[in-house]
This record gives C-alpha cells, structure tokens and sequence, in this order.
C-alpha cells in the first residue's frame, strides 16, 4: 500500500493494519466531535479544534496501548521483567528531562513545587502507559508462544 | 484462516523468532497466523512458503 503516512507507520503489517485502523476510528472520532460541536455550539473558537484533537490522539494511543502489539517479542517472564526494568529506567529520564524543560518555560516569581509535581505526574503517566502496554503485549504474547 | 505454519515451520526446525525475522515480521505475528487469529497478505504468505520450502496450497488451503 503506497500513502505517505508509510513514513511513520512500522514495517510489520500487522502492525501497519492495526495501526491505520486505530487512525481511522480516530478520524471517524474528530470528524463526529466536529460535527457534534456545530450542533450544540457555540463554543469558544479555539476550544474545539483543541478538544477534537484531543479525543484524535488519546484514542489513538489508549488503542495501540490495549491493543498488546507494542513489545512484540517479549513472550517469557525474564523478558517482560527486563523490558520492565528498561521502561523505569526510560521514565526516569523522561521524568528528569521534562521537569528540567518545565523549569525553562516557567516565568519569574514561580512555585518551585509546581514543575516538580508537574515532573513528577509526567514521569509516573509515562511509566504507567508503558507498563500497561508492555503488560498486554506479554499475555498477548503468551498466548501465541511456542509450546 | 485455518493453516498448517506451524507445522511447515516445526518440520523446518525454526522458532517463530527465527521464521519472523526471516520473513520480516515480527514474531507476534507469525504467532497470530499460526494460530488463525490474523490474515496475512500474500505478499507475506508467498515469504512464508518460500522460507519453509513449501507451496500455498500445502500451507493455506483448507481441507475438509
């Protein structure tokens, strides 16, 4: 199948399936807030499209999350535990690393407490979103393995 | 879509791993096939057959 979006989709075609259907319920979803939008308005301007792109991505990735097809090689219980110890890890550095960039973006006279509890809400989002998906991936791929 | 890759891959000596990364996929969705569960495209059959020295027929085609 040749489009564009080729680019950002993985070359397994399972994945690839799964992953442009996930797109498409997700467009089916933005284009019905829209429209729901223009029925019920009059909202705020920007309210909408951001509102509408929210429900876009947050389908999307709860989709691919459930779905168990991120971590497609983790089948026994050492690799999910390394995989798990390789997701702390990740999150912690996507925690450091957001809380430092929060730091950067505040303007003067901020709470200090504020980019760290927002740093550390990120970090633990992150982890959680991870764990999930690593962990429906491993009964998903539990069922499938070789007996 | 009943199949018999799991046994062309069996007689083959192979793992899923093994046949996945040979076929380029990955080794959920040699599992998925095996098991019926996902369709693959014939693109990706034809890559099956020729990895496991086997016809479409022989692996895909349904006897009753």
């Amino acid at each position: 199948m040749k489009t564009w979006l080729s680019l950002f989709l993985p070359t397994d075609e399972y994945k690839r399936q799964k992953l442009l259907l996930f797109i498409a319920e997700g467009g089916v979803l933005l284009v019905l807030a829209q429209f729901l939008s223009l029925i019920i308005g009059p909202f705020e301007s920007s309210l909408v499209p951001i509102i509408s792109i929210g429900i876009f991505v947050f389908y999307v990735t709860f989709r691919y999350i459930i779905s168990g097809m991120e971590y497609t090689e983790v089948a026994t219980q050492s690799d999910y535990k390394k995989e798990r110890k390789n997701i702390v890890m990740k999150s912690l550095g996507f925690g450091v690393i957001f809380t430092g960039l929060n730091f950067l973006v505040q303007g003067e006279g901020f709470l200090i407490i504020e980019p760290i509890i927002m740093g550390l809400l990120a970090t633990l989002f992150f982890f959680l979103f991870n764990w999930l998906s690593l962990k429906q991936s491993f009964n998903k791929n539990r069922e499938l393995m070789d007996e | 879509m009943k199949n018999r890759v799991k046994l062309g891959r069996i007689k083959k000596d192979l793992t899923q791993a093994q046949l996945a990364k040979r076929v380029g996929a990955t080794r959920q969705t040699i599992g998925l096939i095996e098991k019926g569960d996902y369709n693959p495209s014939l693109q990706l059959c034809i890559a099956i057959a020729k990895e496991l020295g086997q016809t479409l027929d022989e692996l895909f085609w349904e006897v009753s």
